[in-house]
């Protein structure tokens, strides 16, 4: 199975290609914004650089959120236009389960992620240590309050903390965080994607926020 | 290049999620082998398309109209030559979407992606069913441009005149809006102003000494509104008769601009005027007939694509993305591929005289 991952939900624009669990080609960068431009020319740039052609992809993993709205719908809309060209089987990937992925842990821990949502809110999740199963709903909350949240729901077990939420959840806990390492990694995606069935619809966005919108009053 | 090309085109800058197919042969005729439009219904509640609302429509959508498009012509398993994209001017999340459905077409084929801007889209629509030879004047009346454009051929467009604030779409929406009408506001004041007073409201008749062929909408929304709060509670009556005034306070307005633009028109020896109206608020009966009347005074031909074509399509789209392709040739992927949507991009890129909508990110459209 050769795998296609993208993420450009956050703050990178990252792009893999792993065959049968072998990276073969890997870029990540980090980029605020400006997703749009940079995601296609670097998906050509893996594909080159692992001797590969779309034809070839059997699957594509791709992050569907939360995060950025306009950086969510980026990745999304290429993945699934890649598959409107070809037929190819996708896979969608939450942020939080991404980030939590990539983190190491120890016997009886669990893994919090905490991504910061902007606008004084965090966007959180809490995952088992080992199996990586959720251990309860996501959720976008003020930073203390979400704090409190994953500190209950860890019900006393260890809990190693990963995402760039963290600094605004738990300040005390920055000894060894670090910021290198709080995006989605390209290569996590793809083994995400390639472990489980091929979704059977199109992965829809997952922004855990809605639209800011009111709806209209009488104006007389 | 005098080959027949099919060429895919995508649309996402407003409410539409569009895609179409169009084979240009090599002769200049075109057929459209699919054109489909998917209208979101989710603005309706918020009395306007919200921009993230219609964004997150879009690309839940883009993918199956596309698909859709390519069913309908035949074309799932290739033989598309071209993608070609609205790149701007428009709502920026929505032509994020159809941009990036676009590119990973064109990566994954091997064929060239061509950005499109939208208003070219339109000056151009009126040639996918009419034979309308250059030179024309564009009038484009949708709601979210009022332009008088000259039109000489592919590309070579000089932009006469636009709004200086509303567009005229907007000026219906807002006074459908204004008066719980619903939206689309075109459709919704047309249907009002049947059983209305047109000339109950002496509303203003805005820019009516001044030179040029600029458009003013906001000082008509503002007397609809004045006019609306003096005799609040409204009977269905004061809104037929207010929509009635306003459609043909517009219609005029649009035509007095265009008759400016029209009188200074350099028409080519042994040719005749030729007026174009595309963009959405074409389809309003008023408007139609006042620039009919004009038309006819003036012994001009009137052309107005048929609805479907007029409103935003993807047809339009392709056909402006296959008339580059022939003009110009392939533009190179790994160039097109890095390309930012513009929600900013005025069709005629040096106009002459006075800019609209100005700052720091440049002229609107």
């Amino acid at each position: 199975m050769i795998v296609l991952s993208i993420d450009t939900c956050l703050q990178a624009c990252s792009a893999a290609i792993v065959k049968d669990g072998a990276p073969l080609a890997v870029r990540s960068e980090a980029r605020e914004k400006g997703h749009a431009e940079r995601l296609a020319p670097l998906v050509a740039e893996v594909l080159d650089a692992a001797g590969t052609n779309p034809a070839q992809i059997t699957r594509i993993g791709v992050t569907t959120g939360p995060g950025s709205f306009t950086g969510v719908r980026v990745g999304l809309a290429f993945a699934r236009g890649l598959a409107v060209a070809r037929p190819v089987e996708l896979v969608g990937i939450s942020t939080l389960e991404a980030i939590a992925a990539g983190v190491t842990v120890h016997d009886g821990a669990v893994r919090g992620v905490l991504i910061d949502g902007r606008r004084g809110q965090v966007y959180g999740q809490l995952f088992d240590g080992a199996s990586l199963m959720p251990l309860a709903e996501p959720f976008v909350e003020n930073p203390d309050i979400a704090a409190t949240l994953l500190r209950d729901q860890a019900a006393g077990r260890d809990l190693v903390l990963a995402g760039t939420g963290v600094p605004l959840a738990f300040p005390d806990r920055m000894d060894d965080f670090d910021w290198a390492t709080q995006q989605p990694d390209a290569v996590v995606i793809a083994s995400l994607s390639a472990a489980r069935p091929a979704d059977a619809e199109p992965p829809a966005a997952f922004y855990l926020r809605p639209p800011d919108a009111k709806p209209a009053r009488p104006m007389l | 290049m005098n080959d027949t090309i099919t060429i895919l085109g995508i649309e996402t800058s407003c409410d539409e999620t569009a895609a179409a197919v169009l084979r240009r042969h090599g002769d200049g005729t075109t057929e459209i082998l699919s054109n489909i439009i998917h209208t979101q219904d989710d603005h309706a509640a918020f009395g306007g398309v919200v921009p993230e609302i219609a964004a997150r429509a879009h690309v839940e959508k883009a993918d199956q109209v596309v698909t859709r498009a390519l069913e309908e012509a035949g074309m799932t398993d290739g033989g598309i030559d071209a993608v070609a994209a609205t790149s701007g001017p428009g709502l920026i999340g929505g032509v994020m979407v159809g941009m990036m459905t676009a590119k990973a077409y064109a990566l994954s084929r091997a064929i060239p992606f061509i950005p499109v801007n939208h208003l070219e889209g339109h000056a151009l629509s009126a040639r996918l069913t009419e034979d309308c030879p250059f030179p024309y004047l564009l009038l484009l009346v949708s709601g979210g441009h009022t332009q008088l454009l000259r039109v000489d051929g592919v590309g070579r467009y000089a932009r006469l005149g636009t709004t200086i604030d509303d567009a005229a779409g907007e000026a219906f929406d807002k006074t459908a809006k204004l008066l719980g009408l619903g939206q689309p506001g075109g459709p919704k004041v047309q249907a009002a102003a049947e059983t209305g007073d047109a000339t109950r409201f002496d509303l203003p008749r805005p820019l009516l000494k001044r030179p040029g062929y600029d458009f003013s909408f906001s000082g008509l929304k503002t007397a609809v509104r004045l006019a609306a709060e003096e005799l609040a509670p409204l009977s269905d009556q004061d809104i037929a008769d207010i929509c009635a005034s306003f459609q043909r306070a517009a219609a005029k307005h649009l035509a007095a601009r265009t008759e400016r633009a029209m009188t200074d028109f350099e028409i080519p020896a042994g040719d005749t005027g030729r007026l174009v109206i595309a963009g959405g608020v074409a389809a309003n009966t008023e408007i139609r007939a006042a620039l009919t009347a004009l038309v006819d005074s003036k012994g001009w031909t009137l052309l107005v694509p048929p609805s479907k074509y007029c409103t935003d399509n993807a047809a339009m789209i392709a056909l402006a993305g296959a008339e580059h392709l022939v003009a110009e040739g392939a533009p190179p992927l790994a160039e097109t591929l890095a390309l930012a949507p513009r929600a900013r991009w005025p069709l005629d890129e040096n106009p002459e005289g006075r800019r609209h909508g100005g700052g720091k990110k440049g002229p609107k459209a």
